[in-house]
């Protein structure tokens, strides 16, 4: 029993509440809003920290003892996603803070900012599989009004963004329909949410011959799949990554898409460990997205769009991670998973900047910046840099680590394939850094940014290189969540203490 | 006519049983959302059938801040388990004596209840306004 566990829901919910009381007092709410993302970011180390000492730690709400209450579960994997969650969050506050137009940052957005925190660290904690389904709900919610504030300098129009919000939000109804479907079968076939006993049950029910589990995990997938943005559902990302205001975009690339898939982590190595057919279909899902994504990203001129498909791709060679599901192969897709969300979210948030100075989203039409912001220039090298897969930036590493896992699976043609994805994300991110920054200045316009502005693409820029230069702490985090996370009987034992 | 002489005699009946539901709700079935959403309704009949100025003649609601401080009520009594050391969300059962009626027994399941009543009602009645007022947002 731990209280710790609880902290980052209750803390987030919070402050959201409290931040809407605020709204008439700006500044005490803004020093809310960043005093309390410092804090959660601190609740979730220390939160690391005590799993990693003392063992999973679970909560049980209202005290009902597991099968029959909720509970919440940190392992070290959801532990270690929470600290990344406050790091990219605690960024783009900062940035929104400097970004975002002052009334709807007052009225609206704060408030929403933390009850999408409240929902993506729900996710991670939750041990029951239902209120899974209420977090994304939580979750899903204030991203839709997250999508909808009003930009400022008006640089997306009305219609775009409403024409995105509204594909977001009919395909997640659909996603919430399918997975409520999934759930509820689930929970017919094996009477129970809770998700370890689930574990040990589906076994049971596997081994005794009942064949629609498979479909159950396949339903499952289709709508993680949907989360994740994997090859066949990934077509509202390119819409929604472009309209949604800047830090918003690097929030879905760095951490919503994480969401999906981290619970692809816990269907393969905790609930539908053993199923082949299941990873299999991963796996390919993985491959086509990667090759989608790519190809995609090589036509695009806009350059939120560009970094949109580029992230459909990335997020192929964290699926093909995740399909292989050996120790090994989990402990690079989380390496992989961090990484990414330290530079993806730090690649948005530059974009927004290089938008912000040129007013101007085509990359055709920009040139030359290079010249009058060498900061940018720099910060996003280093992001495009790691997302290509270059040492010495964490990228290297991540990409290294998943082709060691492929290859060590004996899938030589998936590794030909990923390599051709790793090539195709060469190509198109320098030419999206060459176009901007280098050649002929196009723009003449003498604006500067804020220092909230640069200050968080500083940040994750730093730990972006810092990740690449010394890994070894963090790989050794990894390899110890990878065998964590693969062998069930930890987090059932923790969860149920023996009970079945 | 008839949609108002029928409207004044229900009002008084629904609000009375969405109170029964929430108070019932810790142990029958009810609660605060299902009440929440049975008030929410009577005044959404009152605002078709007499118009908003009228209603809002009579009430005269921030129903934001309605929501904002059933959250609070809310928050309160999930986190006040806390404080006792017991887990969070637990319901604590208070029981003391009252003159003329008798031991009675007070669980903070209630409080929490009408928590989410508030938010509930506060909430449906924001949006309702908001969608139908064009106003702006404050």
């Amino acid at each position: 029993m731990s209280l710790l566990a609880a902290l980052p829901v209750v803390g987030s919910l919070t402050t959201a509440v409290l931040l809407l009381v605020l709204s008439r007092w700006p500044r005490i709410q803004k020093g809310l809003a960043l005093g309390s993302n410092l804090l959660l970011f601190s609740i979730a180390l220390a939160l690391l920290v005590e799993v990693r000492e003392g063992g999973i730690q679970v909560h049980h709400l209202s005290g009902w003892p597991p099968p029959y209450g909720i509970i919440l579960v940190a392992d070290l994997l959801s532990s270690t996603l929470l600290t990344v969650t406050a790091g990219v969050f605690l960024a783009a506050l900062v940035y929104s803070l400097g970004y975002m137009e002052k009334e709807s940052l007052r009225l609206s957005y704060l408030p929403l900012f933390f009850f999408l925190m409240t929902g993506v660290n729900g996710a991670f904690l939750t041990g029951d599989i239902f209120n899974l389904f209420v977090f994304f709900e939580v979750m899903l919610l204030s991203t839709y009004g997250l999508l909808i504030t009003w930009d400022p300098k008006g640089l997306i129009s009305r219609a775009e963004k409403l024409e995105a919000t509204f594909k977001y939000l009919i395909l997640n109804i659909i996603g919430a329909a399918v997975m409520l479907l999934a759930i509820g079968t689930l929970y017919g076939t094996t009477g129970t949410l809770n998700m370890a006993q689930l574990s040990v049950r589906i076994q049971t029910l596997r081994a005794a011959g009942v064949v629609h589990i498979d479909l159950i995990a396949l339903l499952f997938v289709a709508v993680f799949g949907l989360k994740a943005a994997a090859a066949p559902f990934h077509f509202w990302l390119p819409d929604v990554y472009t309209s949604a205001p800047t830090p918003v975009s690097a929030i879905l690339s760095g951490i919503l898409n994480k969401v999906g898939a981290y619970m692809m982590i816990r269907l393969t190595s905790l609930l539908f460990v053993g199923f082949e057919g299941v990873s299999e279909v991963i796996l390919l899902l993985g491959l086509g997205t990667i090759i989608l994504g790519g190809v995609m990203a090589m036509g695009q001129s806009d350059i939120k769009r560009l970094l949109a498909y580029s992230s459909v791709s990335q997020m192929g060679f964290l699926l093909l991670a995740i399909g292989l599901a050996s120790g090994q192969a989990i402990a690079a897709a989380i390496f992989f998973l961090v990484s990414h969300a330290i530079i993806s979210s730090m690649l948005f948030l530059a974009a927004g900047g290089v938008t912000h100075l040129t007013r101007e989203r085509s990359i055709d039409r920009m040139g030359g910046l290079a010249g009058s912001s060498p900061f940018l220039a720099i910060t996003f090298l280093i992001g495009i840099m790691a997302l290509a897969g270059l040492p010495p930036l964490n990228g290297f590493i991540s990409k290294l680590l998943i082709f060691q896992a492929i290859i060590d699976s004996g899938r030589l043609l998936y590794v030909l394939i990923a390599l051709i994805g790793a090539f195709l994300s060469i190509v198109y991110n320098f030419r999206a850094w060459l176009d901007t920054f280098w050649g002929k200045t196009r723009r003449t316009e003498k604006r500067s940014l804020s220092l909230y502005l640069l200050l968080p693409v500083g940040f994750l820029a730093a730990i972006s290189l810092l990740l690449g230069i010394f890994p070894e702490p963090l790989v050794d985090l990894v390899s110890q969540v990878g065998v964590q996370a693969t062998t069930p009987d930890f987090y059932v034992e923790a969860v149920l203490g023996g009970v079945t | 006519m008839v949609a108002r002489v029928i409207t004044n005699a229900v009002r008084y009946i629904c609000i009375l049983f969405s109170l029964t539901l929430l108070l019932a709700g810790h142990n029958e079935p009810g609660g605060g959302f299902v009440a929440g959403a049975m008030t929410a309704s009577v005044f959404a009949l009152l605002y078709l059938v007499f118009g908003k100025d009228y209603v809002e003649s009579r009430f005269q609601t921030d129903y934001r801040t309605l929501a904002v401080s059933g959250f609070l009520i809310t928050i309160f009594f999930a986190l006040m388990p806390l404080v006792l050391g017991e887990p969070v969300l637990s319901s604590i059962l208070f029981s003391f004596d009252l003159p003329q009626l008798g031991r009675v027994e007070l669980a903070s399941a209630v409080g929490f209840d009408f928590g989410i009543y508030l938010v509930v009602v506060g909430s449906i009645l924001t949006i309702l306004r908001w969608s139908a007022g064009g106003e702006e947002l404050g």
